[in-house]
């Protein structure tokens, strides 16, 4: 006779599942959901054992991340600087950093608190776009220390600042003619860098390169926590090198009894040769367990549109920037993409213009004419400038979308003024015209790009709102429920896991996200205010790192927005 | 740091099927010298890639990164192995979607570097369709920024109109810049060599490749030069001289003074040579370029 069942009791269980879609009891054996119900429907599987932890909260599938990266477990070694509050995976509250004295004196608070005088100061998330073009020099920097290195990258990865300091270790302050090298109008060195060369000359004087750098068991365990305080219980690590030394650090982390989160990372194609990549990819896929899932493929295209290097069809940049940056010849992508289909591999494909999107649809087209691939499930990600033609093609050759809404409240202003202008800005990651063309979707973060918390991408998605209060294209606003299918079972088809995850239906892993409140009962514009208490896993309970009295992160200030919903 | 010699760079670009590896080989080939080398390689799609030999420990693979994080992986950290293994000189063949003149800017901050040349390859056959496909147009237009050398490669298979609007896309894409056009990438060694000054030593007959594509120039004279306006003359030099080495005499020095000279960099350093008068040997893509009165010393004969 075995143990009693146990049996979790909430307030509301949201299903999301077509059978059953609302739920007060659920049954867990074996770590998974063995009935779902009431009460009494769960009794009749033998004795149970009623936990009421949960009786006046709201439980819903564990959210599912299908495009972040666990570089958020290593990007939190360093000091964030970003505009928007953020929590930390220690359930602290960073950034909401205003000006660039705000900046300066959260940098000197932080200096004050090294020990060690050498050490660099390295720190991330810095975002001038914000600041009414007022820019960040050394004079500002070399305020914090004179003596300690200092290496500031900016949220979009393609700009540093440092300081004198900086400029003096790696020889650059007698430079003329590097382009990499900012000047300002009377012709001194700002202390900006931009390109990779002045970047990472930069970085190895400062010997700060390893931040960016593979992935180990302690940061996916810091990652965890990060996933445990948004209710994530699944999550793709869209791009990793797959190398023995990185399928360690997984296998290690995920065999840990407490480690709260299911992954799943992708071979970044890129990083191999295309016969390699393959073989390595099948060999994957047959390892793994039941918090490790391998075998994804990511395959970089194009750029960001925000760092003005994404691929876009005409008209092109709306400020008048050149077009962006392929990764590598379309003529070898195609090849690339070709052979992975080809070999029976699901990729997800990053495509941020409407160039690069169009232009993998049609090699796909090519490749599954080719090759069929039933099931093939490839997935464009990013995909922020589809219009209603791509769409039309991806649902017939049944390609998914993963579409980047959280780009509508943090760049929305830029895109609107900058990139896109005002009429392709209001259809950029058309939600509702994926769904009026029946395309399956999914809506996501790319952690640590935005920050990962499903909940708030679920409210980008339904209100479209930007951070200076403007709601960008209402047509493509989509209704709360499908936002939060989305981020569960839509996200979970996406990463081939939605016989395991995704809904709260039986036989499926026992993972749910623990709410204060019910998402389906609060008005749209209040979605990003339901709280993430923790997640269960595999019906273990884990609770969130988040302070109970902690204010929302983003701190979103926005005066009109009720009277503009 | 080793505080060895100063690593020229020599920095290969052009579009996939450019010939930028039948060029890396013909270099690595003849080179006498260590020669560090940083190829793309995507196994099966860059099948060139085979040919580069790879047995000297000194070629290493750039795998690509993404454009994101491309400060932590990609040509950084291969050019810094690079210099580690103290070669004679790095030969790096950017991606074909790589923009050499970023990639020559390691050269230029790295004081362990120098940027010796940059060297953008066309394919004369595919050239012109290339610049109007609105996937890669402007990606191969923005390859030869920057480059002190345009080759025109393949020319051997492209037919008499494919050459002229090849010609004329180069004329349009990069005015200016030294053209020479190659059917298998055969450039002289002579003109490549970072590291020798095997000019001055090779046979006088001009021109020195097979088509009258390139030019040797040269230059003796007793003329002693006044150092400002020999430096501005030098600052003045057309971009058709790719290579400018020997002895200058300038005013006021005791001895004769080492003239090293690429595509409008130059050094003038001191040497040890005993020999007096001053001695140049250049190579440029046009024929019957007037040394002498380019640097102001046409007046006296050696």
């Amino acid at each position: 006779m075995s143990d009693p069942i146990k049996v979790f009791k909430a307030k509301m269980i949201r299903t999301m599942a077509r059978n059953t879609p609302e739920a007060t009891h659920v049954a867990v054996r074996d770590g998974r959901i063995l009935a779902v119900g009431s009460e009494a429907d769960c009794a009749t599987w033998g004795d149970i054992v009623v936990d009421t932890r949960f009786e006046d909260k709201v439980l819903m599938p564990g959210f599912v991340e299908a495009h972040g990266h666990a570089m958020e477990g290593t990007v939190w070694n360093d000091l964030f600087l970003g505009y928007f509050k953020r929590t930390a995976p220690d359930g602290s509250i960073e950034g909401g950093l205003k000006d660039i004295e705000a900046v300066v004196a959260r940098l000197q608070a932080h200096e004050a608190t090294m020990t060690d005088p050498d050490a660099p100061l390295i720190a991330w998330g810095f975002d001038p776009i914000y600041f009414d073009g007022a820019r960040m020099s050394r004079e500002h920097l070399d305020r914090v220390s004179t003596t300690r290195p200092i290496l500031v990258t900016h949220a979009s990865f393609h700009l540093i600042n440092v300081n004198t300091l900086v400029l003096e270790r790696a020889d650059m302050l007698g430079q003329t003619n590097v382009e990499g090298i900012l000047r300002d109008a009377d012709g001194q060195i700002t202390g900006e860098l931009q390109e990779m060369a002045a970047m990472s000359m930069a970085a190895r004087a400062v010997g700060a390169t390893g931040a960016l750098r593979g992935i180990d068991a302690a940061n996916l365990r810091t990652f965890g926590k990060a996933a445990v305080n948004a209710g994530v219980t699944t999550s793709a690590d869209l791009h990793q090198s797959m190398t023995d030394e990185v399928v360690a650090a997984y296998q290690t982390a995920t065999a840990e009894a407490d480690f709260p989160v299911r992954m799943v990372p992708a071979l970044g194609a890129i990083q191999w040769s295309v016969k390699d990549g393959i073989e390595r990819a099948l060999a994957l896929k047959k390892q793994g367990n039941d918090k490790l899932h391998l075998g994804l493929v990511k395959i970089m295209t194009d750029g960001s549109i925000q760092g003005f290097t994404g691929r876009l069809k005409w008209p092109g940049y709306h400020n008048g920037a050149p077009n962006g940056l392929w990764n590598l010849p379309p003529a070898s992508l195609k090849e690339m993409v070709k052979a992975y289909s080809a070999a029976g591999l699901q990729m997800h494909l990053h495509v941020n213009g409407d160039q690069a999107s169009e232009f993998i649809i049609d090699v796909l087209t090519e490749a599954l004419t080719e090759h069929p691939f039933p099931d093939h499930r490839h997935t464009l990600q990013h995909c922020q400038m589809a219009d209603a033609a791509q769409f039309a093609k991806m649902k017939a050759l049944g390609i998914s979308a993963n579409l980047f809404a959280n780009h509508i409240f943090y760049w929305g202003e830029q895109h609107y003024a900058l990139t896109m202008g005002p009429d392709r800005a209001r259809r950029m990651d058309a939600c509702g015209t994926a769904l009026a063309h029946g395309v399956q979707m999914s809506i996501h973060s790319d952690v640590p790009v935005t920050p990962l918390n499903p909940l708030f991408t679920a409210w980008c998605a339904a209100n479209r709102i930007t951070s200076a209060g403007r709601v960008l294209g209402p047509q493509e606003c989509i209704p709360v429920e499908e936002a939060l299918k989305a981020v569960t079972s839509g996200a979970a088809y996406q990463l081939k896991l939605d016989h395991l995850v995704g809904t709260i239906e039986v036989g499926k892993f026992a993972d749910f996200a623990v709410l204060d409140s019910d998402p389906l009962s609060v008005d749209a514009i209040d979605l990003r205010k339901v709280k993430v208490l923790g997640t269960v896993l595999g019906g273990e309970w884990q609770p969130s790192n988040v302070p109970a009295d902690q204010g929302y992160a983003p701190d979103v200030m926005l005066p009109d927005v009720l009277e503009l919903a | 740091m080793t505080g060895g010699a100063i690593i020229p760079v020599t920095v290969i670009g052009g579009f996939l099927g450019s010939g930028k590896t039948t060029l890396v080989n013909r270099i690595l080939g003849a080179s006498r010298s260590r020669t560090a080398v940083l190829v793309n390689d995507f196994g099966e799609i860059n099948v060139d890639a085979a040919l580069i030999r790879s047995d000297d420990g000194l070629t290493m693979e750039l795998s690509g990164g993404c454009i994101c994080c491309s400060m932590a992986e990609g040509i950084g950290p291969a050019i810094f192995r690079a210099i580690e293994s103290n070669p004679d000189e790095i030969l790096i063949e950017a991606s074909g979607v790589g923009e050499p003149r970023r990639v020559a800017e390691f050269a230029l901050l790295d004081r362990r570097l120098k940027l010796d040349m940059v060297i953008t390859l066309a394919n004369a056959v595919e050239l012109s369709a290339q610049l109007d496909d609105p996937l890669i147009g402007d990606t191969v237009a923005r390859q030869f920024d920057g480059a002190d050398l345009v080759v025109l490669n393949h020319v051997d298979a492209a037919s008499p109109a494919q050459m002229a609007t090849a010609r004329a896309a180069l004329r349009r894409i990069a005015p200016g810049r030294a053209i020479a056009e190659t059917s298998r990438a055969e450039l002289p060694l002579e003109l490549l060599s970072a590291t020798t000054l095997s000019i001055l030593s090779a046979p006088q007959s001009a021109p020195i490749a097979h088509d009258e594509v390139f030019f040797r120039t040269r230059l003796e004279t007793h003329h002693s030069f006044e150092r400002t306006a020999f430096e501005a003359a030098l600052n003045a030099l057309p971009a058709t001289l790719l290579r400018l080495k020997g002895w200058v005499a300038i005013d006021g020095e005791p001895t004769v003074m080492l003239l090293q000279y690429v595509a409008g960099r130059w050094e003038l350093t001191a040497s040890d040579d005993p020999g007096s008068g001053t001695r140049l040997v250049g190579i440029a893509t046009a024929a019957d370029l007037p040394l002498a009165r380019l640097l102001g010393a046409e007046t006296v004969a050696l």
